[in-house]
């Protein structure tokens, strides 16, 4: 293996490379680290095990790529149809996915099943990238279950791209298998780091497919095979519940039962679900139909006889060229909820069962693992590799998971200790920085003018940017060089090696306090909390029992049930004073939500009678003296204002304090303040809000639209991982054009006891508390201080000799 | 039982405080916590600091640094993977946890002094008696004139007490030295103090052998004498009237009494006073330990034995075998013992006598070596704190009294950590900028404030700072010399009739120069590397400005070095005594202003008949408070002035008798109050901000002084290098 590997450095490496030997070699004095890393550039996580050598398409000529498929740069027109194609599977989990910066790489599982893992497979591949991009330098490597399909230089600056790989058989494999693209990129002028962010390769979601050459359909032909069930350009599956019984009886409950469980059953990033009592445009589309009722109410929709149906029956049929269909039914209502817990007991889970990690493989993998206390993580079980570095800007992310009833925001600080290396090429002075969740968490320089290795360096990272769930941190490290200010021509190409991370490093999480809170969406968005610990049926109320109401609240519980891992058991109510002491959801508008219920979530209820919000079909009015997107604060107007010397002063001062300390004038307070009710605002399409239930026991949601239409569609909103996973604060308001949701966080919180009482957990808890309410621990301080002098000094008289 | 619910309080309460302060909270809540706190301070300060609010501002200093202490220890240290930052960063989280130690000890002690209390009077036919030792080595016969005098002259029935003269310079093994020269000496030595005590009315006694030092002769002392009580004074330190009526009254109060303690009162300054010209205005160094952590020992019955000024019971000293003698601080040590042995001590706050200090820096620097060394042997030998008998408090009281003299190491430490980074790059201290300043700064600032309320009027801010500095170079290798070798160190006794004839440096001042030297390259380095190195400015500038405080430091002392020229050989007294002025045989009525041993200066009213006169005998004639008759005292005129229509006459006594002696004696060491009122002059508090101000200015001159010194003193040296080629030439 060594000498294998010393040969593939002699082929790697280059020259410059060689001269310099190892430059990071941190094995020889100090056992800390026992990587030996192999001196390959570009960055390259270490040989991971190849059952045999990789054939490795090389391109062969920059213009026309031998195996592109044809040049067509509009695919998407012929594209569409693929969806309903089951011989083409869709491999990306978004609509474009974008590699940035000189090293970037994602990898995700996609499942397959048996039939397509052994048919003859093509992997189609459509890319873009920035026009900087230097072709000669900057490399794009696909590879599916760790075998290298492709690696060859980004070009495609002007148009879309398509490759077409055949892929060799045995490479997919039955069941999960793994797509890891990775881009290496080189700026074709300029030495900058500012530049490293303008270097990008797009992967089209239309263009990126995997097609089954063989001759039998391919798609998934049992519910086992759900999983394999693929999404369409944009990564979304419309999944179309069709119940003919809806519109007869309360069978609302069962079907978003249904719903959780289908949704656990596949593997689907985003999926999109709609509920309705007969077949419609929606269900056209779909990536999946599912027929559930009673056999003589499914036999028309199904095409089935019903006197084949002798009992429970979960099936799946899929039509070669038609949409699969999922049918759930049985003679009777009894039978067909029979079946559906069939499918819900392959997936579900026991509440209160820890898990080990957050699935996320359709989006990322590893997936990301659960810590629930103080743990200490290689980068190694992150999935980093260690690795060498040339350019000025490297960047590594990961993923992991903290669960909802985390409360260490405003105190806790996690440690990356960082084993790494630069070497004296790089310019002292560079930042180490790191973000959590998109927030820059720290920013620490590295000092050393001549270079360093750095052993379990501590990092600490703030949790202010932790959130229930899953969260990811960023690394990114500026390593400039002199050769990089002057930027000779040809300097972006040069890959001498100046930086090394090792896998050894670790990503520290001190024991962090914990305990539900409420409100507070993140945990819902992240986990599902409270919901997905719910061993009695959850109430739900659906306005006037729609099913635009109904599609709302079967996106929100699949969502729940995804991140919480399981399906929650609920029961449809009509009244609120059935949920006054649970916790509940609520689906509607201001007119088929009780005012009360309304106001309980902190949402003003009259106002919201008279929410009619523009639909997003052109410019949209802004509307001043309403709580909008920006709002007008004093914070503004006084950037604003020309001053006086000492008002300047005071400023200047306020700025000092806020950038050393990160200390504004708001976070003196004894405790937090109540929120005023929270008016809609024309430009919200849909709200989430969050509140104590009236008996202050457990939390009311609520999801609000202003009409049928706008729940409908912010269903849609919701079935969006991207949109999801923004929810936080006790409300959320989607805006009716896409774009961020605006988030108000929680004014007051109500505790509730998530762990078995300890005496750690509740200090950590008051910590946290209290550096929230700074000017509540400086009281406690001084009056604490104040009893214990006097006390002194009345045990002091005592004590000893006196005078 | 109201105790028993005051301690539950006092429990509680100190557990909230861990609570609270032990919490994680961030850095922006210990930012505003750490500010009001401090601001509190001020503020109790601006109007009460002493009682209860003293206590309440110092348990808010005491929250501000243990949360210093908790940030510091949990997530400042380097990590251990990288030793070369570890060790030295371990070193100085050592150093300053020893710090916040001795505060915690410091303020367990001296939390509430003990108010001066009325000495209890005795009936005269009860009185015990008393044999009063003046143990003497070296010192000069005219020097012990008048300590016996002084002694022989107490308030005291002359039956009932005897003064004895412990002559260890004159014992038959120095008699019979190897050297002649020695054995000459000390024979004539031997016979004139045996006549010296003759003419006073004391005892002389010697012995044999030099055994055990100061302790062996004490012992021999205690052989030949039979008094209840045995009152110690150094041979410098001369007893005021009242002495032994201000003392001896406790022992028949409290039958279990071995010891009561007075202060050392110092006639002059020591090197820092003298050369730093603080003298006249600034508490001396040693009123911290006897105005206030005395008082504050006596309190938990822990005063302990100083060597001189006090009053042992000699059933006690009997119990212990008299004098201890393992270690070379003889005093403590006979304490610690009988304390433990369940005697009690007793301190007076009140001046009773008057001595000298080391007048030069080099027997300066001696006797804080032998203190330091004889403290670290204790330590050793009789580790106070599992001392079987003590109490609780008295174990602190003697720990904090022992480890004390640890200080060199942490200084060390603090002076050399900043160059750490400045010179090596080595991050001993992970934190940031923004970190640092809320942490330290805090902590500084309360650390200081906190001083100021222990030791307030006592003490001036820095002043310990430098203190310590000063004896830090040339006490470490002492301590780790007496660390090694626990038993080596001999008793050596301190100069202290030294004087400075002209202005320079002294022979230990070179360390400081070159320490001086290192870090004013560290500052050239900090302003180097801000320049240089802006990213990471934040760090430099903390450093740098550390670092700067330590060459501030340093600075003064260079001043301390550069010693300047004495010009009186003797502190003169301010006394106001009325007497009559003769020349010739006319007497003319007068006023004595200022006394020393060596002679007074006597105003006297318009005589017009005087001014004639500019020198010649004189003589002055008053009643000694010994005598009911006038005595009088022959005199040489020096020099005379005319201040309005008075003259004032300086002249030098001419002591030809033993009455002499007795006379001046009693001018100067007659009146207790006059040191009393002379010590409460200086006793008062500029306050940490106006106090540092006014240090440094002083610090600032002072490094001008001590450069200027060192300029002139190689200037001379090469003039003599050149003299002397020439000569050769």
């Amino acid at each position: 293996m060594k000498r294998e590997l010393a040969a593939a450095l002699m082929l790697l490496a280059p020259g410059a490379a060689l001269a310099q030997g190892t430059p990071f070699d941190m094995s020889p004095e100090r056992p800390a680290a026992e990587e030996q890393v192999p001196a390959i550039e570009p960055p390259q996580p270490l040989p991971a095990p190849q059952p045999e050598p990789a054939p490795i398409p090389e391109p062969a000529d920059e213009s026309a790529p031998e195996a592109e498929t044809g040049d067509d740069p509009a695919p998407e027109a012929e594209t569409v149809d693929d969806s309903a194609d089951s011989s083409v599977r869709h491999l990306l989990p978004q609509a474009r996915m974008r590699l940035n910066g000189e090293s970037d790489s994602r990898a995700w599982a996609v499942y397959l099943t048996g039939d397509q893992a052994q048919s003859a497979a093509r992997l189609d591949l459509a890319y873009s990238n920035a026009i900087v991009v230097a072709p000669e330098t900057s490399r794009l490597f696909v590879s599916v279950n760790g075998i290298s399909i492709l690696d060859q230089s980004i070009q495609s600056a002007e148009t879309l791209s398509h490759l077409s790989l055949d892929v060799a058989p045995g490479v997919l494999q039955p069941g999960r298998n793994e797509i890891s693209v990775r881009a290496v990129h080189r700026h074709r002028t300029d030495c900058s780091i500012a530049s490293t962010y303008e270097l990008w390769t797009e992967l089209d979601g239309a263009g990126t497919t995997l097609t089954f050459t063989g001759d039998a359909a391919v798609g998934p032909e049992s519910i086992e095979e759900l999983r394999a069930l693929g999404a369409n350009i944009d990564g979304e599956a419309q999944i179309a519940i069709v119940a003919p019984g809806l519109s007869r009886s309360d069978i609302g409950a069962d079907l978003l039962r249904l719903a959780q469980a289908v949704t656990l059953s596949t593997s689907l990033a985003n999926s999109r679900f709609s509920i309705a009592a007969s077949m419609d445009e929606a269900s056209q589309d779909a990536a999946l139909v599912v027929v559930v009722g009673t056999a003589d109410e499914v036999a028309a929709l199904a095409g089935v006889d019903p006197g084949e149906i002798d009992g429970a029956s979960a099936s799946l049929h899929a039509p070669a060229g038609g949409v699969p269909t999922l049918l759930v039914t049985g003679r009777s209502r009894q039978e067909w909820l029979a079946a559906i817990d069939g499918i819900a007991q392959q997936v579900d889970r026991p509440a209160n069962s820890p898990r080990e990690f957050l699935v996320t493989e359709a989006v990322r993998t590893p997936n990301a693992s659960m810590l629930y206390e103080a743990r200490s993580v290689t980068f190694a079980e992150f999935g980093i590799a260690s690795e060498q570095f040339a350019g000025r800007r490297y960047a590594r992310s990961f993923q992991f998971a903290i669960p909802s009833d985390f409360y260490a925001g405003s105190y806790g600080q996690a440690r990356i200790l960082l084993d790494a290396a630069y070497t004296s090429a790089v310019l002292p002075g560079g930042l180490i920085n790191v973000y959590v969740n998109g927030n820059i968490a720290t920013s620490v320089p590295m000092t050393a003018r001549r270079g360093a290795v750095l052993r379990q360096f501590p990092i600490k990272v703030t949790m202010e940017h932790f959130r229930p769930g899953v969260n990811t941190v960023l690394l990114e490290v500026d390593l400039l060089t002199q050769a990089d200010q002057v930027c000779a021509p040809g300097a972006t190409t040069d890959d001498t090696p100046r930086f090394a991370l090792f896998d050894t490093s670790r990503f520290v999480l001190p024991q962090f306090a914990r305990v539900g809170q409420f409100p507070n969406l993140a945990a819902v968005a992240g986990t599902g909390f409270p919901y997905n610990r719910a061993e009695r049926p959850v109430p739900v109320l659906i306005g006037r029992g729609s099913t635009a109401g109904l599609s709302a609240a079967a996106n929100f519980l699949a969502n729940v049930a995804q991140v919480g891992g399981r399906i929650v058991p609920v029961q449809l109510v009509m009244s609120p004073e059935a949920a006054r002491e649970q916790n509940a959801l609520f689906f509607g508008t201001p007119a088929s939500v009780p005012a009360s219920v309304l106001t309980q979530v902190g949402i003003d209820a009259q106002a919201a009678s008279s929410w009619a919000p523009i639909r997003a079909t052109g410019s949209v009015a802004a509307s001043a003296g309403t709580a909008g997107a920006n709002p007008v604060t004093m914070e503004d107007w006084r950037t604003r204002m020309d001053t006086g010397r000492v008002s300047q002063a005071v400023d200047a001062t306020r700025n000092w304090l806020s950038e050393t300390f990160d200390l504004t004038a708001d976070m003196l307070r004894f405790a937090p303040r109540e929120d005023p009710p929270y008016i809609p605002a024309q430009t919200d399409s849909l709200v989430v809000a969050q509140g104590l239930n009236p008996a202050g026991t457990g939390t009311w949601t609520v999801v609000a639209a202003a009409d049928d239409v706008g729940l409908e569609a912010g269903g849609r909103t919701l079935a969006s991982a991207a949109n999801w996973s923004q929810i936080a604060g006790h409300l959320a308001a989607f805006p009716a054009e896409a774009g961020p949701p605006l988030v108000l966080d929680a004014g007051s919180v109500a505790f509730v006891a998530s762990q078995e009482p300890s005496l750690g957990n509740y200090r950590l808890i008051v910590a946290n508390w209290l550096s929230s309410n700074i000017l509540s621990y400086a009281l406690g301080l001084v009056v604490i201080c104040i009893v214990l002098g006097v006390s002194t000094s009345r045990l002091l008289a005592r004590l000893g000799r006196r005078n | 039982m109201i105790k028993l619910a005051l301690a539950v309080v006092w429990i509680t309460a100190a557990a909230c405080v861990l609570f609270i302060v032990s919490l994680p909270i961030n850095l922006q809540t210990h930012l505003i916590a750490g500010t009001i706190v401090v601001i509190l301070m001020m503020v109790f300060k601006l109007f009460r600091s002493d009682g209860t609010w003293r206590l309440v501002a110092l348990a808010f200093g005491t929250a501000i640094v243990l949360r210093y202490v908790y940030w510091r220890t949990t997530s400042t240290l380097p990590p251990v993977t990288q030793l070369e930052n570890f060790i030295p960063g371990l070193l100085l989280y050592l150093a300053e946890m020893y710090s916040v130690f001795m505060l915690f000890l410091s303020l367990f002690i001296v939390a509430r002094p003990l108010r001066p209390r009325p000495a209890p009077s005795v009936e005269e036919q009860v009185l015990p008696t008393v044999d009063v030792f003046i143990p003497t080595y070296n010192e000069d016969p005219v020097l012990l004139a008048d300590t016996i005098a002084a002694a022989k002259a107490m308030d005291y029935p002359a039956d009932r007490f005897t003064v004895w003269l412990l002559d260890d310079g004159g014992t038959e093994q120095k008699r019979n030295s190897d050297s002649v020269v020695d054995a000459q000496m000390a024979q004539r030595r031997h016979i004139e103090l045996q006549q010296l005590c003759e003419e006073l009315g004391a005892r002389y006694l010697t012995r044999a052998r030099n055994e055990h030092a100061k302790a062996g002769n004490l012992n021999n002392g205690l052989e030949h004498s039979t008094g209840e009580l045995i009152a110690v004074f150094d041979a410098d330190h001369a007893p005021t009237r009242p002495f032994l009526r201000e003392t001896v009254g406790y022992f028949r109060e409290d039958k279990r009494l071995f010891l009561v303690q007075t202060p050392h009162f110092f006639l002059n300054p020591d090197p820092l006073e003298r050369n730093l010209r603080t003298f006249e205005k600034m508490p001396s160094e040693n009123e911290m330990f006897y105005g206030i952590i005395q008082r504050g020992l006596d309190k938990w019955n822990a005063a302990f034995f100083c060597g001189s000024a006090a009053v042992l019971r000699r059933e006690a000293l009997a119990e212990s075998k008299g004098f201890s003698g393992i270690s070379i601080t003889e005093d403590c040590e006979t304490a610690i013992e009988l304390h433990s042995r369940g005697w009690n001590s007793v301190y007076v706050d009140k001046p009773l006598i008057a001595g000298l200090q080391p007048a030069t820096f080099a027997s300066f620097i001696g006797q804080r070596s032998r203190w330091a060394q004889g403290m670290m042997q204790i330590l050793r030998f009789r580790f106070p704190l599992l001392k079987r008998g003590l109490s609780l408090p008295q174990r602190l009281c003697y720990m904090s009294s022992t480890l004390f003299w640890l200080f060199p190491f942490p200084r060390t430490i603090f002076l050399f950590a900043p160059l750490f980074y400045l010179f090596f790059d080595l991050q001993i201290f992970t934190a940031s900028g923004g970190e640092f300043l809320a942490y330290t700064l805090s902590y500084m600032l309360v650390n200081l404030m906190m001083q100021n309320y222990l030791y307030g009027s006592f003490r001036w801010p820095w002043i310990s700072e430098l203190y310590e500095y000063i004896q830090t170079v040339h006490l470490l290798p002492a301590v780790i010399s007496v660390a090694l070798n626990p038993r080596k160190p001999t008793f050596k006794v301190t100069a202290k009739d030294e004087t400075i004839t002209t202005s320079r440096l002294s022979e230990l001042s070179r360390p400081f120069f070159l320490i001086f030297a290192v870090l004013l390259i560290g500052v050239a380095v900090t302003a180097w590397r801000i320049y240089a190195e802006p990213y990471k400015a934040d760090v430099t500038l903390v450093v740098g400005g550390w670092n700067l405080l330590n060459l501030i430091m340093a600075g003064a002392a260079l001043g301390v070095v550069a010693e300047r020229r004495e010009r009186a050989a003797t502190r003169r007294v301010k006394i106001n005594r009325r007497c009559e002025f003769g020349v010739g045989e006319i007497w003319y009525p007068a006023t004595i202003e200022d006394v020393s041993v060596n002679g007074a200066r006597v105003r006297v009213a318009n005589q017009g008949a005087l001014a004639g006169i500019d020198s010649g005998q004189a003589a002055i004639r008053f009643t000694p408070h010994w005598a009911s008759e006038p005595q009088t005292l022959p005199l040489l005129i020096r020099n005379k002035d005319r201040v309005g229509d008075a003259l004032a006459i300086g002249c030098s006594f001419v002591r030809s008798q033993t009455i002499h002696h007795r006379m001046v004696v009693d001018l100067i060491f007659a009146d207790a109050g006059q040191w009393s009122s002379f010590q409460s002059l200086r006793r008062r508090n500029p306050g940490v901000f106006l106090g540092t101000i006014w240090f440094l200015r002083v610090a600032l001159f002072q490094t001008y002084r001590g450069l200027y010194y060192f300029v002139r003193n190689r200037s001379d040296r090469t003039d003599a290098a050149r003299a002397a080629s020439g000569a050769r030439a």
